[in-house]
């Protein structure tokens, strides 16, 4: 379990040139390119699930996220073509996917998940499974404060076996999936700043959610929410670099209920 | 019109000999015209004795200083000329003799510069190098001929002028923006305006509703609950 304290912005596609060079000279280190599918699970509405658990306390259904990451050689237009050169791919890739077209698709994404795509076959092929709480509520917070619990998936056994037969089992079933392709920057005291472009991919279409331009997503996980210190000096870390980078982009905490993965109870 | 100018030959003497014996009319006397053009005179042979002075220092003054003396005695040399114009009748008719009590054997030099009518030799000069360099035949000269070399000589004029003024109104020569950059002013700022803009990003969507679709799948111009029907394999 950790506590994520993030803040958010966004950007528009002419300004990534400038926001990389900025952050780069910030940070002190280069970009990373980086790209991950992330399916969202809910639980199967066919089964009864109690709203309460043994003690009596309220049970909220909640999404799960189970996400993977995709390797960079898919991201090239045309990969029949050329022998595939990862080192080649770098972050100004981004710059080509300004619409909803992008070279991964939802068969492929299926493949992943069946377990059956060429690339992955040799690999372990981990999934990380996320369920996060609703942002810690409070008019006055300087941050957003996130508890996430996660936990990864190295292998699963059994014949047939894949995500969703895990995911199925575990009684959730698939709700959608998106394609997250971004940068990522590396800053002192685990601060971490991404530059996202999502694509949410159906069986019929592709569409881009962040269409025109990028967001932004500064965030540091903390171990313990009890380390009061420890949430307090990162909690300085974001304000500093939302200080650092004031008049030029705002970051800002969302509104904790876009946030918010639970269930709408009905 | 008989005038005297007495009262100035009169200064250096300093003789009341007989001064009972004569009494000078002074009312001929054209003081005003004279008084005028003596102030105007006074200041630019002032103005002209700074600037022989400035320049012959070992350091020159700075370069607009200069300037705006010169143009000070430009002025003024102006003044002097329009004064004379203005008086012209007046002083061209008045005759200067001296009074019978001017000591005419001490001062006998004083008396002829002054009295003298004929151009000095310098002016004989100018006026001949004039002449020359206009390439008319004063012997062939009559009179409408003059009014057409006159009339010429003012079109010339009135042309170098208009060209001048036409040509000053072009060039700004205060302030730091030359004529051409405070004309082009707003053009120039509004092609600075959109760089300004373009260095700022400018934000592109609400982080919320990306933030409601990787959360919960809410795709904001599709509200509809379409996703969550989506299949359900095995």
């Amino acid at each position: 379990m950790v506590q994520q304290l993030s803040l958010f912005s966004s950007i528009d596609d002419k300004s990534y040139d400038l926001f990389i060079a900025t952050m780069n000279t910030v940070s002190g280190n280069p970009p990373i390119l980086y790209a991950k599918v992330s399916t969202v699970w809910i639980p199967n509405p066919s089964l009864q699930i109690e709203g309460a658990n043994s003690k009596g306390q309220l049970v909220e259904k909640t999404r799960i996220k189970v996400s993977t990451d995709i390797p960079l050689s898919m991201l090239q237009q045309d990969s029949s073509s050329e022998p595939l050169n990862t080192d080649a791919i770098d972050h100004t890739i981004l710059k080509t996917f300004q619409d909803s077209n992008m070279p991964i698709n939802f068969k492929t994404l299926q493949d992943m998940m069946h377990g059956t795509d060429r690339i992955n076959d040799e690999k372990q092929n981990a999934w990380c499974l996320s369920i996060s709480d609703i942002p810690a509520a409070g008019n006055n917070r300087k941050v957003s404060m996130q508890t996430i619990n996660e936990s990864i998936l190295l292998s699963h056994v059994g014949s047939n076996s894949n995500i969703e037969t895990i995911m199925n089992e575990l009684g959730y079933i698939f709700q959608y999936q998106y394609v997250t392709i971004g940068t990522r920057f590396n800053l002192k005291h685990n601060l971490i700043l991404e530059l996202q472009k999502i694509w949410n991919i159906t069986e019929s279409s592709k569409k881009q959610i962040t269409k025109g331009g990028f967001l932004i997503k500064a965030f540091i996980n903390v171990d313990k929410a009890t380390d009061i210190d420890k949430m307090n000096l990162t909690e300085s870390v974001l304000l500093n670099l939302q200080k650092e980078l004031q008049g030029y982009i705002t970051l800002a905490v969302p509104d904790r209920k876009s946030m918010d993965s639970r269930l709408v109870i009905d | 019109m008989q005038a005297n100018s007495g009262n100035m030959l009169n200064k250096p003497t300093n003789m009341s000999l007989n001064a009972n014996s004569f009494k000078p009319d002074y009312k001929g006397v054209p003081s005003q015209a004279l008084d005028a053009v003596r102030m105007r005179l006074a200041q630019l042979t002032h103005s002209l004795r700074k600037i022989r002075d400035d320049l012959s220092k070992a350091e020159l003054p700075q370069w607009y200083s200069l300037q705006s003396q010169l143009n000070v005695t430009l002025t003024q040399l102006m003044s002097v000329t329009s004064t004379l114009e203005h008086f012209h009748d007046t002083l061209d008719s008045t005759v200067v003799y001296p009074l019978p009590k001017f000591p005419t054997t001490s001062h006998e030099t004083l008396l002829t510069t002054l009295l003298r009518k004929k151009y000095t030799p310098e002016v004989d000069e100018w006026i001949k190098e004039a002449q020359e360099s206009s390439g008319l035949d004063p012997s062939q000269l009559n009179q409408t001929k003059i009014k057409q070399v006159l009339q010429k000589d003012k079109d010339c004029t009135k042309w170098a002028l208009d060209t001048f003024s036409a040509e000053f109104e072009k060039y700004d020569f205060k302030g730091l923006k030359t004529k051409k950059e405070q004309e082009s002013e707003d053009l120039m700022e509004t092609d600075y305006v959109p760089t300004a803009q373009t260095y700022k990003p400018s934000d592109a969507f609400v982080v919320e509703d990306v933030l409601n679709f990787v959360y919960r799948g809410e795709d904001k111009e599709d509200t509809s609950e379409e996703k969550k029907e989506i299949p359900v394999t095995n």
